[in-house]
C-alpha cells in the first residue's frame, strides 16, 4: 500500500470520526445521511483508527479491513455494555467519545506517517520487563478470589438464584482476561522454557480450579 | 483482450439484471419461494456474470477492481434484489431482534427474564446504540440491508481465510464466489449469529495468519502418526513473521474479538473455540494453551452472566447431550415435511449443500495430490458439527454448523479446480462458468424457497400496527400459525402466544380466554401459507377457524385487510 493512499485512509477515518461525532452530538436532523455516516463511522473507523496506531501496515487490505471491521464491532459492543452495566445509557456520548477517540488516533498515525522522526510519549506499547519477572501469579490468585466471593454473596445473601452481575461480574470477567492474557504470554516464546513449562502447570491448576467453581454454581443454583 | 471483454459483459450483466428487477413482482411468490416471482431474464444476468467472472480468471493479469466488483455485482443480484422488490423487511426473527434492540435503546437495559437472548446482548446493544445515534425512529429500519451488508462482509473474510491456504489468486477469489453462492442458510439477516459469524472469522483469520507454526517433519517425536497417514504436506503459504510485540497486540486482539463473541451469541464460541483446539491438534498453532483459555472466558460468562438464563433450565440446554439420533431427528428428518412443493424445497437444498462439501472433498483431494495438505481446512469445516451432538439448538444446530464451516468448504471447493496457480484451459473455464451459471437458479430456491411465508406486506405489518396501537398493556396475542413478524416494538406490553398450527377452534377459545385486560387472534398471509406448505394444510384452514370462533358469537373481527384479519373478544377492546 503506498503512502498516499495510507494518507487518504487516515484522513479519511479522521474526517468520518469529527463529522459522526458532530452529527450525533448535535442531534443534527440530516435524514439518510445520518444513518450512513454513523453506520460508517461504527462499523470501521474505531477499529480502523487503533489498528493504524498499534499495528501499522499489518497486512494486505482486504485482512486489514477485515480485523478494522471486527475492532470497531468490539469497541462498540465493549462500549455499550459499559454503558448499559454502569446505568449510564447515553448513546451520544458513546458515540461522542468513540469519535473522540478515533479522530485522536487517527491524528496520531498521520503525524507518524508524515514523519517518522515524531515520537510521543506514553505510545510505545510494549511489556515492560518487570512484567515478565513477576509473571502471572497475580493474575491467577484476584480472579479466583472474586469468583469465590461471587459465589459467597449468591448463597449468603439468602438469593440463590440471583445471578452476580454488575461490578463483581464486571470484574471478574476483566481479571478472568487478564489471566488469560497472562496465560498465553507466559505460554508464548516471549518467555524462557523453564518459566513456560511452569507456567503451564500454573495455568492448568487454573483451569481446573475455575472449572471447579463455574460447576459449583451449575449444580448449586442449576 | 480478455480483461476488456470481462468489463463489458460485466456491463451488460448488470444492465440486463437492472431491467430484470422490473419484472419481478412480489405478489407472484408461489410455492417454490421466490424464484416463481423472478423474470427469466435475471438469470441471464447472473449466467454473463458467471461468464464474464470465468473470464476475468482465465486472463494471465486482471485488474483486482474488476474482480472486486463482480463479486459485489453477484452480492448485488443474489442479495439484494430480495431487498429491492418486497416492500418490507424479510423473516420473522429478525422482526423479534428488532424488538430486542428498540427495547434497549429505549430503556438502556435488558431484559434476560422475557428472552435468554437478552443474557447475550452485545448485539442487540451495539444495533440500540446505532439505531439510536442514527436518529430512526425504530431498528426496523436497520433489517433490510443487513443481509447485503453481512455479506459483504463475509466476501471480505472469505478471501482473508483463502490468503492462509493458497497464493493462487484465482482459488481466492472462485472461494468467495462460491461462499456467496452457496450461502443459503440465511443466518446473515439482522441476528447475533450473524454479527458473530463476522467475529468468529476476524478470530479464526489472525490465528492461520500470524500464530501458525511451520508443518513439522515427520520425524520429529510429536509429530501425530494420524496426521501423517493423512499426507499432511508443507504449507503452500508461510505463517507470517510476526515479532514479539506485535504477535501480542494481535493476541489482544483476538482475545477482545472472542470476548465480544461470548457477550453476543451462545453458540459461535464454542464453535471457535473447537476451531482453536482443532488448530492446536494439527499442530497449526503452538498456542497451546489458547482453547481452555478462550473456554474459560467462555464459561465464566455462562456462569456468571446468564444465570436467569439456565437456572432451572438445565435439562433443556443439556438434554440431548450424545444422543445423535435425537438430535438428527430434530435437526434433519423433522425438516424435511410439508407440502409437495415445499419437499421439493427441501430436497434441492440438500442435494444443494450436498454440492458444496463434493466440491470441498474433491479440492482436498485433488491438494493432496498436488503435495498440498489441507487437512487443517478440511477439519475446520466439520468442526462446527460437534455442537449438533452436544445441543441440538431447537433443531437448528445443523444450519449454523453449515454456515460456520462454509468459508473452509469453499476455499477447499475452489482448491478443486485450482489446486495449482495455473491459467485454466477454455474446457475448464467452461466447466467451472457452467458450474457457477447453474448455481444461481439452485440458490434461489435454497435460500428464498420458504419466501411464500417469511416476507411480509404492508397489509400485514398494518394489523400488527393496530394491535400494538390498541391493545391495553398485558393483552394476549395469539398466531395461528408460526413465522409471524411480531414483537418488533413495545416489549413486554403484549403476551404473544405462539402456534405451530393452530386448527382447533377449542383451543383457540381457551387461548383467547386467558386472565387478560384483551386477547387478540391474528391471521395473516404468511401463516395461512406456512400452515399450507410447512404442515400440509388444506387452503382454507384459517378461514375454517375463524369461522368456527365468530360462530360461537364471544369473538368479532377487530381488524381486517387483504391481507390479515384481527379477532378479539366481542365485549372488550377497541371498537374497528
Amino acid at each position: 500500500v503506498t503512502t498516499p493512499i495510507r494518507i487518504t485512509v487516515r484522513a479519511g477515518i479522521f474526517v468520518l470520526s469529527l463529522l459522526a461525532g458532530i452529527i450525533v452530538v448535535s442531534n443534527a436532523h440530516v435524514g439518510v445521511v445520518r444513518l450512513v455516516v454513523v453506520f460508517a463511522f461504527l462499523t470501521i473507523a474505531p477499529g480502523g483508527a487503533l489498528l493504524n496506531v498499534v499495528l501499522p501496515d499489518l497486512s494486505d487490505w482486504p485482512t486489514t479491513l477485515l480485523l478494522a471491521i471486527g475492532a470497531s464491532l468490539a469497541m462498540d459492543v465493549a462500549s455499550t455494555e459499559t454503558a448499559l452495566w454502569a446505568h449510564t445509557w447515553d448513546p451520544a456520548g458513546v458515540v461522542g467519545a468513540l469519535a473522540l477517540l478515533a479522530a485522536a488516533l487517527s491524528g496520531l498515525s498521520l503525524v507518524r506517517l508524515q514523519s517518522s522522526q515524531v515520537e510521543l510519549p506514553g505510545l510505545r506499547i510494549g511489556l515492560p520487563a518487570w512484567s515478565r519477572r513477576v509473571g502471572y501469579w497475580p493474575f491467577v490468585a484476584l480472579p479466583v478470589a472474586v469468583m469465590l466471593a461471587g459465589l459467597i454473596v449468591d448463597f449468603v445473601g439468602g438469593h440463590p438464584k440471583r445471578a452476580v452481575t454488575g461490578v463483581t461480574g464486571g470484574v471478574a470477567a476483566g481479571l478472568a482476561t487478564a489471566i488469560v492474557v497472562a496465560m498465553v504470554f507466559t505460554a508464548s516464546s516471549m518467555v524462557p522454557s523453564e518459566r513456560r513449562r511452569r507456567g503451564l502447570i500454573a495455568s492448568s491448576v487454573l483451569v481446573a480450579l475455575v472449572v471447579a467453581i463455574v460447576t459449583a454454581r451449575f449444580l448449586l443454583i442449576g | 483482450v480478455l480483461p476488456q471483454i470481462a468489463v463489458v459483459v460485466t456491463a451488460g450483466a448488470l444492465g440486463i439484471w437492472v431491467w430484470a428487477i422490473q419484472g419481478i413482482h412480489a405478489s407472484r411468490i408461489g410455492g417454490t419461494g421466490f424464484i416463481d416471482a423472478v423474470h427469466p431474464t435475471f438469470f441471464v444476468a447472473t449466467s454473463l456474470l458467471a461468464l464474464a467472472f470465468v473470464t476475468a480468471l482465465a486472463s494471465p493479469r486482471t485488474p483486482r477492481w474488476l474482480l472486486v466488483l463482480q463479486v459485489a455485482s453477484l452480492i448485488a443480484m443474489l442479495y439484494a434484489t430480495v431487498v429491492i422488490v418486497e416492500p418490507l423487511p424479510r423473516f420473522n426473527t429478525a422482526w423479534i431482534h428488532a424488538g430486542f434492540t428498540d427495547y434497549i435503546a429505549q430503556h438502556g437495559q435488558t431484559l434476560p427474564s422475557y428472552d435468554a437472548r437478552f443474557s447475550w446482548p452485545g448485539f442487540f446493544s451495539f444495533t440500540a446504540l446505532l439505531s439510536r445515534a442514527a436518529g430512526l425512529q425504530s431498528p426496523v429500519e436497520l433489517l433490510r440491508w443487513t443481509p447485503v451488508y453481512s455479506n459483504a462482509v463475509y466476501a471480505i473474510g472469505v478471501y482473508a481465510i483463502a490468503t492462509t491456504a493458497t497464493k493462487n489468486e484465482r482459488a481466492r477469489w472462485l472461494a468467495v464466489w462460491l461462499f456467496l453462492s452457496f450461502n443459503w442458510v440465511g443466518q446473515d439477516y439482522f441476528s447475533p449469529q450473524g454479527f458473530a459469524n463476522l467475529l468468529a472469522i476476524c478470530c479464526i483469520v489472525i490465528l492461520l495468519r500470524w500464530f501458525r507454526t511451520p508443518v513439522p517433519s515427520p520425524a520429529d517425536a510429536h509429530f501425530p502418526r494420524t496426521v501423517s497417514l493423512l499426507g499432511r504436506a508443507p504449507d503452500e503459504v508461510v505463517a507470517e513473521d510476526a515479532d514479539p510485540k506485535r504477535r501480542m497486540l494481535l493476541l489482544a486482539l483476538l482475545l477482545v474479538l472472542f470476548g465480544t463473541s461470548v457477550v453476543s451469541h451462545q453458540l459461535t464460541p464454542p464453535v471457535i473455540v473447537i476451531w482453536v483446539a482443532v488448530l492446536v491438534i494439527t499442530l497449526r498453532t503452538r498456542e497451546q494453551v489458547l482453547p481452555l483459555a478462550l473456554g474459560l472466558v467462555f464459561l465464566l460468562w455462562l456462569s456468571f452472566a446468564t444465570v436467569t438464563y439456565w437456572s432451572g433450565h438445565l435439562h433443556d440446554i443439556f438434554g440431548s447431550l450424545l444422543q445423535p439420533g435425537q438430535a438428527l431427528h430434530q435437526n434433519l428428518t423433522s425438516r424435511v415435511s410439508g407440502s409437495a412443493s415445499r419437499l421439493i424445497v427441501q430436497r434441492i437444498t440438500l442435494g444443494f449443500t450436498a454440492l458444496a462439501y463434493l466440491l470441498g472433498g474433491i479440492g482436498f483431494l485433488r491438494r493432496l495430490r498436488t503435495g498440498r495438505g489441507d487437512l487443517t481446512f478440511a477439519l475446520l469445516a466439520l468442526a462446527p458439527f460437534s455442537v449438533v451432538f452436544l445441543q441440538s439448538y431447537g433443531g437448528e444446530a445443523l444450519l449454523r454448523s453449515v454456515f460456520l464451516g462454509l468459508p473452509f468448504v469453499t476455499v477447499l471447493g475452489a482448491m478443486a479446480f485450482f489446486p495449482r496457480p495455473t491459467v485454466p484451459s477454455v474446457g475448464k473455464a467452461l466447466c467451472i462458468g457452467t458450474l457457477l451459471a447453474g448455481m444461481a437458479p439452485l440458490f434461489l430456491v435454497a435460500r428464498y424457497g420458504n419466501e411464500s411465508w417469511q416476507y411480509e406486506t404492508p397489509a400485514e405489518y398494518a394489523a400488527f400496527q393496530y394491535v400494538y396501537d390498541h391493545a391495553p398493556r398485558g393483552s394476549v396475542l395469539v398466531s395461528v400459525a408460526g413465522e409471524v413478524a411480531w414483537g418488533y416494538r413495545d416489549v413486554g406490553k403484549i403476551v404473544l402466544t405462539g402456534n405451530q398450527a393452530l386448527t382447533n377452534p377449542a383451543v383457540a377459545d381457551h387461548e383467547l380466554s386467558v386472565r387478560a385486560p384483551d386477547a387478540y387472534l391474528i391471521v395473516t398471509k404468511s401463516q395461512v401459507a406456512y400452515g399450507r406448505k410447512f404442515v400440509g394444510l388444506p387452503a382454507n384452514w384459517a378461514r375454517r377457524l375463524e369461522s368456527a370462533l365468530l360462530g360461537t358469537g364471544r369473538y368479532r373481527v377487530a381488524f381486517s385487510n387483504a391481507d390479515a384479519q384481527v379477532l378479539t373478544r366481542a365485549n372488550t377492546g377497541a371498537k374497528p
